[in-house]
């Protein structure tokens, strides 16, 4: 039997869903699979709505409202339009059909119309089948369990022992990072001094000498606090993951790529295998006639040599193990991490998951503040790469700027800098996915009629690398499909 | 019957590093690896940004040299994009990378490379750090040595904007001018660290050269390298770090070849080996000769030694002066691989000296410091190269007429000594390994192989006191432990696994 799509519709209570309503009375032939979901108006359907809609299992989405120009809300109808242009080209970016997420107008009494986009929806996610995002979510934490053979025994109930007295014992442990987290650390300068004092260092890779083993030779909860920045890619810092979060009462995500994947993130965009090819294949400077690859097991000069491998994604911390803890930025800055350190080495401990940076958007204190309008519109997109630029609000300038949906912590970051704000404190309490919420609040200011927003999101370049710069890896955004197996 | 030693993790290293060294049955050492077990694939995920985006985006390569990347980056978009940046703004540029390239190379010096020659090879393993090295260096030049880096980084950030990733370069300048305030700052900072240059060189002489242990191993063959060097250098072939043409000369000092570094692809090849994510590189018109020395093996050396090597002189006078000291002492050109160290101090001396100048250069607080390009015409290629501390780094970008990335081929540093240093570690196992028997010396030798190129992430560990710890297991044929040495690891911590007997 074929397979039958599952389709959820976002219908705006003045129109469409009237006409679904009428489509219904009249018992017009459209496919019954379909959810609905009623919405005052197309302009309250959050990106984070349609992929979340994905997420639970939607193979297409639908937004219906108001013909332009009679939406009851002035113009809702033209920011989801936007958004819709916005987020189809994100998906697209990540391998996700754009047949799979349609818009489309239907006045109370079309239902005739109404019931055509549905059947033609349904039609053409037919004929792309299931999106099983379930399986392209899981199949990392598939690898990670598969290829890391230690990692049941880390998902055991810790028990630990006694906290031991004296000093906190402290872990610094990177994973897929840059090295600029430790930079940041020892840019503490003076509190950096004081900080180790404090406590006993008992891994950092980076400074000290401890080894695997001896992290392993510590008792459950041996570790006090155990601060990891990095993504995890490769199936060695998994590994690492599992036994710190074994070995440590709290475990601290530190910086951008354990907090939401960071940079690296944005490999989600590829499969394994073209991360693999454009390093050790494409290349005009490669010569590599045997097209070898590393991360295979080999034999030289007898023995064996082996390199940990590929992850189909990678993944924030916060998706292998429960992190309690988390210091955002990239890296964090100076007095961020002070003043998070001091907190949790204090014993005066935030709620469990809390980020320790102020909640509040980055706007609030940019220097530009002042220049930024009551109603910012966008007429037109302007590039860093070809605009001589002024000193007001970017966003007004028609410049991606993700201060308003990025939390403060940096200053003196970016903005001081003369520079947008890229997203990397990641953003407020309280919102799943930082780059869905930057995207509606960028397309949103998109102005003019259909033709003109959609114009515009069609010129906005990169849009998944532009609202998730930094966040791609925590992103309900649904990965690309894995074609063969892991790297 | 066959046995390994396995040093696994070796610490300070960008990710994680380990070692391998198989024996043959006599227990001599036949072979070594160092295996990069890393990747994260910027060449895949840059393509399909905005091309505007790079400087930022491949910052996050390494946290330690993102101002590297930055302007390597910033070079390649000016390429791109038809762009001339004003004098200002590579005024700017220029001063912010000597400074990030005095720091680096200082901290490394001081935080790394003298622990081991302030406290001697075989000193009590804790006084192998800068704790030790300010006992012997006095507390006048000891508070200097902790106070100079947060100077320096300090100003980078007050023209970067950031410390760690820096966010001011766009095609055709930077973002913004420099504030008075901050030209006065670098202009009251500029001779002292001239001065603390000088008193680097100065105090590494003192130490290393008049000590007979060190200018044994400095001699050593065990620590040569008998290769190609390449660097940048200047139209008057001086040695440069920004806006110059690469040169690579023979062992023997004599030009190979001087090109624009966009020309970069016939001279550089790039191999891969299975068993490290690392990639190495080697001279295209000599091909690849496996891991072999001399003129007629493709391989050669980067980073303060190969630059020197590859230069006619410094650019700056006092700095010149050192050079020839250098070359004096070890012959030119020099395939000493300890020679690395003294080399660096001579690098930071000019980056101290040309910070010296452009300080007093007037066209610091103009405030035209960018010429926006129009936009691309059509597709377009950038290439964009600078001297990062560890060696020539390569950015080679092609957009499509909007301005986004279609390829993105990046090649650092540490690429480029890669293969050099495996024979460096090959070179340290065959001479020392001997009859399996293994003791302190090796394990400090073989760190001292690969610890002289200041492989990537070690300068990350500028701030700390530093000796790199080491546990080596010598396992029989049948794989049980025969011999476990340590240094700097508690005694009662369980040896290390084998990583390379594991999957």
């Amino acid at each position: 039997m074929a397979h039958e799509p599952r389709i959820v519709a976002f219908l705006c209570n003045g129109c469409a869903y009237q006409a679904a309503d009428r489509a219904g009375q009249a018992k017009l032939a459209y496919p019954q699979s379909l959810l609905t979901v009623r919405v005052m108006c197309t302009g309250r359907v959050e990106p984070a709505f349609v992929l979340q809609a994905f997420r639970e299992g939607a193979d297409g989405v639908l937004v219906a409202g108001c013909h332009p120009g009679d939406c009851h809300y002035v113009d809702g109808n033209l920011r989801a339009a936007a958004r819709h242009a916005v987020l189809s080209r994100a998906l697209e970016q990540a391998g996700i059909e754009p047949a799979r997420f349609r818009i489309a107008w239907a006045s109370a009494t079309e239902a005739e119309r109404f019931a055509a986009e549905v059947r033609a929806l349904t039609g053409a996610v037919r004929a792309l089948g299931p999106l099983d995002y379930r399986a392209r979510a899981l199949d990392a934490v598939e690898d990670a369990i598969r290829l890391a053979p230690h990692r049941l025994e880390a998902i055991e109930e810790r028990v630990g022992a006694p906290r031991a007295p004296g000093k906190p014992r402290v872990a610094f442990w990177w994973n897929a990072s840059c090295g600029g987290c430790e930079e940041a650390v020892i840019d503490l300068g003076d509190a950096f001094a004081a900080l180790v004092e404090k406590v006993d260092v008992v891994l950092w890779p980076v400074a000290l000498d401890f080894k695997r083993r001896d992290v392993e030779a510590l008792p459950d909860g041996g570790i006090d606090v155990a601060f990891v920045n990095g993504a995890v890619r490769l199936t060695e810092q998994d590994e690492w993951a599992q036994l710190l979060r074994r070995k440590a009462r709290v475990l601290v995500a530190f910086g951008a790529c354990a907090h939401t994947g960071g940079v690296v993130g944005l490999g989600n965009l590829s499969e394994p295998q073209e991360i693999l090819d454009a390093a050790y294949r494409a290349p005009a400077s490669i010569s590599n006639p045997d097209a070898v690859l590393p991360g295979q097991r080999v034999r030289a000069a007898g023995h064996d040599l082996s390199l940990p491998t590929l992850l189909s994604s990678a993944l924030p911390l916060g998706a292998v193990v429960q992190v309690d803890y988390t210091i955002p930025g990239c890296p964090p800055s100076p007095a961020v991490i002070g003043a998070a350190v001091d907190r949790i080495l204090s014993g005066d401990l935030p709620p469990a998951g809390a980020v320790l940076a102020p909640n509040a958007p980055l706007c609030g204190t940019c220097p530009r503040r002042d220049s930024r309008p009551e109603r910012i519109e966008v007429g037109a997109l302007r590039r860093l790469a070809t605009s001589a630029l002024d000193g007001t609000c970017f966003l007004a300038q028609g410049l991606v700027c993700l201060g308003p949906g990025t939390r403060q912590g940096c200053q003196p970051g970016c903005v001081e800098a003369g520079m947008p704000c890229r997203g990397c404190f990641g953003p407020l309490d309280g919102v799943r996915d930082g780059g869905a919420a930057m995207l509606s609040a960028f397309a949103s200011l998109l102005a003019g009629g259909e033709d003109d927003v959609r114009a515009l999101a069609a010129a906005l370049p990169d849009p998944a690398g532009t609202f998730w710069r930094y966040s791609l890896a925590a992103a309900l955004v649904p990965r690309r499909p894995r074609k063969g197996g892991p790297g | 019957m066959t046995r390994r030693i396995t040093i696994d993790p070796i610490t300070r290293l960008e990710g994680h590093g380990r070692i391998e060294v198989l024996l043959d049955e006599q227990g001599n050492a036949q072979s070594a690896f160092l295996q990069v077990p890393e990747l994260r694939g910027f060449e895949r995920f840059c393509v399909g940004r905005a091309a505007e985006e790079m400087p930022q985006l491949t910052a996050h390569v390494c946290g330690v040299c993102p101002a590297a990347h930055h302007l390597a980056s910033a070079r390649a978009l000016d390429a791109l994009y038809a762009a001339t940046p004003p004098a200002a703004a590579r005024r700017i540029q220029a001063l912010y990378y000597n400074l990030f390239l005095f720091e680096d190379h200082l901290l490394h010096y001081w935080y790394m490379g003298g622990p081991d020659f302030y406290a001697g090879p075989r000193a009590p393993a804790p006084m192998r750090n800068v704790l030790g090295v300010i006992a012997r260096v006095g507390q006048d030049l000891g508070r200097r040595i902790l106070s100079v880096r947060k100077e320096a980084r300090d100003l980078m950030a007050a023209i970067a904007g950031r410390t760690v990733h820096p966010v001011f370069a766009l095609p055709g300048g930077i973002s913004r001018r420099l504030e008075p305030e901050t030209v006065a700052r670098v202009r009251e900072a500029a001779p002292r660290l001239v001065r603390f240059a000088e008193d680097t060189l100065e105090s590494f002489r003192a130490a290393v050269l008049g000590d007979r242990e060190y200018a044994a191993a400095l001699g050593s063959e065990v620590f040569r390298v008998r290769c190609h060097s390449m660097g940048m250098v200047d139209g008057a072939g001086r040695l440069a770090f920004l806006d110059g043409r690469l040169r690579i000369v023979d062992p023997g000092g004599a030009e190979v070849a001087l090109f624009e570094p966009r020309d970069w692809l016939d001279h550089v090849a790039e191999r891969v080996e299975p068993w490290t994510y690392a990639k190495l590189t080697f001279l295209r018109q000599k091909g690849w000769k496996g891991f072999t020395e001399g003129a007629e093996s493709g391989l050669y050396r980067v980073g303060p030694l190969g630059r020197l090597n590859a230069a006619k002189a410094m650019a700056t006078n006092r700095a010149e002066i050192e050079r020839q000291r250098l070359f004096e002492t070890l012959g030119w050109p020099a395939h000493q691989t300890l020679a690395f160290h003294w080399a660096r101090l001579v690098e930071a001396l000019q980056a101290a000296e040309t910070v010296d100048q452009l300080a007093r250069d007037p066209d610091l607080s103009s405030a035209d410091v960018r010429r926006v390009p129009a936009p691309l015409p059509g597709p377009r290629q950038g290439v964009g190269a600078v001297e990062a501390p560890r060696g020539t780094l390569i950015h080679d970008y092609a957009a499509d007429a909007d301005g986004v990335l279609t390829r993105v081929n990046l090649v650092v540093a540490s690429q480029h000594n890669g293969a050099a240093v495996q024979i460096s570690v090959r070179k340290a196992a065959r001479g020392l390994v001997r009859n399996g028997r293994v003791d302190d010396g090796l394990l400090n030798l073989l760190e001292m192989a690969f610890r002289a190129y200041d492989p990537c992430n070690a300068c990350a560990s500028h701030a700390l006191p530093g000796e790199l710890p080491l546990v080596v297991t010598i396992r029989g044929p049948d794989g049980a432990v025969r011999d476990v040495i340590r240094r700097r690891v508690p005694d009662d911590a369980p040896a290390p696994r084998s990583g390379g007997e594991e999957g």
